[in-house]
């Protein structure tokens, strides 16, 4: 026997040999398996997914619509998401309303490795697995988990909003207090002077100034929501770490052209009504600016801090809104005193109880423009301080698995016998080679250097062959008893 | 294996295993050897190779050409000739330790020139009787009455008494089980005892010998065939 070639005859020979161990090997594997997989407690998994949308900004952004930096971004939004709701916050709470009652409650670190988050490729979906010892509980943890979760988000989100409402809510109060004051002041005159209604030249310039009334209503307005959220948004950003300015030529660019644009709007207001097409064709490119500006922030900010949190980055962004706003609020507000002086001017040539009637009307009428404006924005901030936040939503509620996830039997098993017969193989291989015998003749040729006189076969293989059983046995005591002998 | 003895020479004359044998048998009349092969030791290695089943067939497969042969049980540690030939126990030991003529221990097997001497009373102290004078006697008077002595003995690596007679013997024949997980430092080392203690190694003789299926096939054909016709 060679012992460098290994033909397979050989090998089957030596597989055939060692059947019975090899055979033997392989059961105690699948057996131990099947032990093992009755013996570990089941593992149930329930599932829910989220969609993460892009926060408003960053979702018309131009680079958004370049893939490579969208699917990049969305990851690393996925990313944050996933952090917040595997964060010690999110999970203490689910930890307490879940498994207060067990015997053994986990902690932060053991009850995180029961969560994985996994976001689905080329999806703004994020994909989140609970496992537990029951159905019911895996169901329980991951509803609990994704609502705790979305209250947190909405916390986070709410305390910028009510801020703002409680900011608008005082300008609000305030703007009321006035409205009242010159709605008394315009009652008092009226009555003062006797005067019901003012004359039709007077009539014709209120109408005339009404639009340029509204627009520094409008500006106000727009100026007091700007103040707050910036107020607001500076006010966080500070708790956080400050110096970071977005700032680049091209924001101020926008800034600028804003401005122009704005005080373009009151000239215009002031010599046409709002449907002129001059008018309309302004308000449209004022729009427009803003759109690049917003824009150009949500650029400028992604890209100088890639690794911030959506709701920091939602923070600059609305603070650096509310500036661009206030310095084109601020810009607006002066064209619009220019205009009003020079038509005061025009006031001055009508009669003088009619200038004072004007005077109180015109009052009376910005602070009630005022006021609607104040309490339309108040309800918005309302509005969104109670909406849920949209950034995230619940696409599937985790429903009680039906099977456990763990132990996979039939995978065990199948795994089992897999190994059980390489195991099992291998060791009769192993034990072919390694205990090494004297089986031929060329063997005892090599370790005796002895000649064989005789070689005997394994009759007892034969036996086996030809009967087994009973009545084989049978057949060797009849055979003993055969006088063969003498 | 080492109970279900059976002298299958004698039982199936004409099959494969009679057939090894008798090619055995050949090989051990048509050895070369400086002066005459008449007494022959059959040991092994280990226990439980086959030696004392192989010394029997062997014995039978010489009587049956015609040659007087006695067997000798000189396994004075587990012996198992008068299990095999199914005879009285009463032998060796009696001749060694008591004053007995050697005529009236043999017995006959019922196999034509084929005796038997078997080992008798289990001594305590094996080795020494084997290697005392009286033993000598013993082999010499049965040499007188036979033409060939098969002579039994335990195994060599285990116990000296092989040993003991390895010098006093024609020829020694190591029986090997091949079947067995047989280490060859074990066989090695018999043979270096044997060696050492002077005795002439005729060669091996491979015990259960697997045989492949396709070949067996073959091998049984004769063998079948008759007894079929049986």
């Amino acid at each position: 026997m060679n012992e460098t070639t290994l033909d397979l005859k050989e090998m089957l020979k030596i597989i055939k040999k060692r059947y019975k161990l090899i055979r033997n090997v392989f059961l105690v594997f699948v057996i131990l398996a099947v032990v093992i997989s009755l013996i570990i407690p089941p593992t149930y998994e329930a599932v829910t997914n989220l969609r993460v949308k892009q926060p408003k900004g960053l979702g018309d952004s131009l680079l958004a619509d370049l893939p490579v930096d969208s699917s990049a971004h969305t990851k690393q939004l996925m990313n944050t998401y996933a952090e917040i709701l595997k964060g010690r916050t999110v999970m203490q709470e689910v930890i307490d309303q879940t498994q207060g009652d067990k015997e053994e409650v986990p902690t932060y670190e053991q009850f995180l490795k029961r969560i994985t988050t996994e976001p689905v490729k080329d999806t703004e979906i994020l994909k989140i697995k609970v496992t537990a010892r029951s159905p019911e509980e895996a169901e329980w943890v991951a509803n609990t988990l994704v609502n705790t979760f979305l209250e947190r988000m909405t916390f986070l989100v709410r305390a910028e909003q009510s801020n703002v409402r409680a900011f608008i809510g005082q300008r609000l109060q305030e703007s009321k207090q006035e409205l009242e004051q010159s709605e008394e002041a315009l009652q008092e005159y009226k009555t003062q002077q006797k005067i019901v209604d003012p004359a039709e030249e007077t009539k014709a310039m209120l109408t005339k100034l009404s639009d340029i009334d509204k627009l520094a209503a409008q500006n106000k307005a727009d100026l007091a929501a700007a103040q707050a959220t910036f107020g607001v948004t500076q006010q966080q950003l500070n708790q956080e770490k400050s110096g970071f300015v977005a700032d680049s030529p091209l924001i101020q660019q926008y800034k600028g052209k804003l401005a122009d644009e704005e005080v373009q709007l009151v000239t215009l207001i002031a010599n046409y009504t709002d449907k002129h097409p001059q008018v309309a064709a302004t308000r449209a490119a004022i729009e427009a600016t803003k759109v690049k500006l917003n824009t150009e922030i949500a650029r400028v900010i992604s890209a100088d801090a890639p690794s911030m949190n959506p709701i920091h980055i939602g923070l600059v962004q609305g603070r650096i809104q509310a500036e661009a706003q206030i310095a084109a609020g601020a810009a607006q507000n002066q064209a619009i005193n220019s205009i009003v002086s020079a038509s005061e001017r025009e006031l001055g040539t009508l009669p003088v109880k009619e200038q004072g009637l004007m005077k109180v009307m015109r009052n009376a009428s910005v602070n009630q423009e005022i006021y609607i404006m104040l309490a339309k924005r108040y309800e918005e901030a309302r509005i969104s301080e109670v909406m849920e936040p949209t950034e995230v939503q619940v696409i599937d509620v985790a429903i009680a698995p039906d099977k456990p996830i763990m132990p996979k039997k039939i995978l065990n098993v199948l795994i089992a016998a897999i190994c059980g017969l390489f195991v099992g193989t291998g060791w009769a291989f192993l034990k072919e080679y390694m205990h090494k015998t004297i089986r031929t003749a060329e063997d005892v040729q090599q370790y005796l250097d002895m000649p064989v006189m005789g070689s005997i076969p394994d009759f007892t293989i034969r036996d086996k062959r030809q009967r087994t059983g009973r009545w084989s046995r049978l057949a060797q005591l009849v055979q003993r008893k055969l006088p063969w002998g003498g | 294996m080492s109970q279900h003895y059976q002298l299958i020479v004698q039982q199936d004359a004409k099959s494969p295993i009679a057939e090894a044998y008798r090619t055995l048998r050949t090989n051990i009349q048509f050895a070369k050897i400086d002066g005459e092969l008449k007494t022959l030791m059959f040991t092994s290695a280990g226990p439980g190779e086959g030696k004392s089943t192989t010394a029997a067939n062997t014995a039978i497969a010489l009587a049956q050409s015609g040659k007087k042969v006695i067997v000798v049980d000189c396994d004075l540690r587990k012996p198992v000739q008068h299990q095999i030939f199914n005879r009285s126990k009463r032998g060796v030991t009696n001749f060694l330790v008591e004053d007995l003529v050697v005529t009236n221990l043999i017995q006959d097997t019922g196999i034509e020139n084929l005796r038997v001497l078997t080992s008798g009373p289990i001594p305590p102290n094996p080795s020494e009787l084997l290697g005392a004078a009286r033993m000598q006697e013993l082999l010499e008077a049965l040499q007188a009455q036979s033409d060939y002595l098969i002579i039994d003995v335990p195994p060599v690596v285990a116990v000296t008494d092989a040993c003991v007679l390895a010098s006093k013997v024609d020829g020694i024949l190591l029986v090997l089980d091949s079947s067995a997980v047989h280490p060859p430092e074990m066989a090695q080392r018999a043979k270096e005892l044997l060696t050492n203690a002077n005795g002439h190694l005729l060669g091996v003789i491979l015990n259960r010998v697997e045989i492949e299926e396709e070949h067996a096939y073959y091998y049984y054909y004769y063998g079948n065939e008759k007894k079929k016709k049986a």
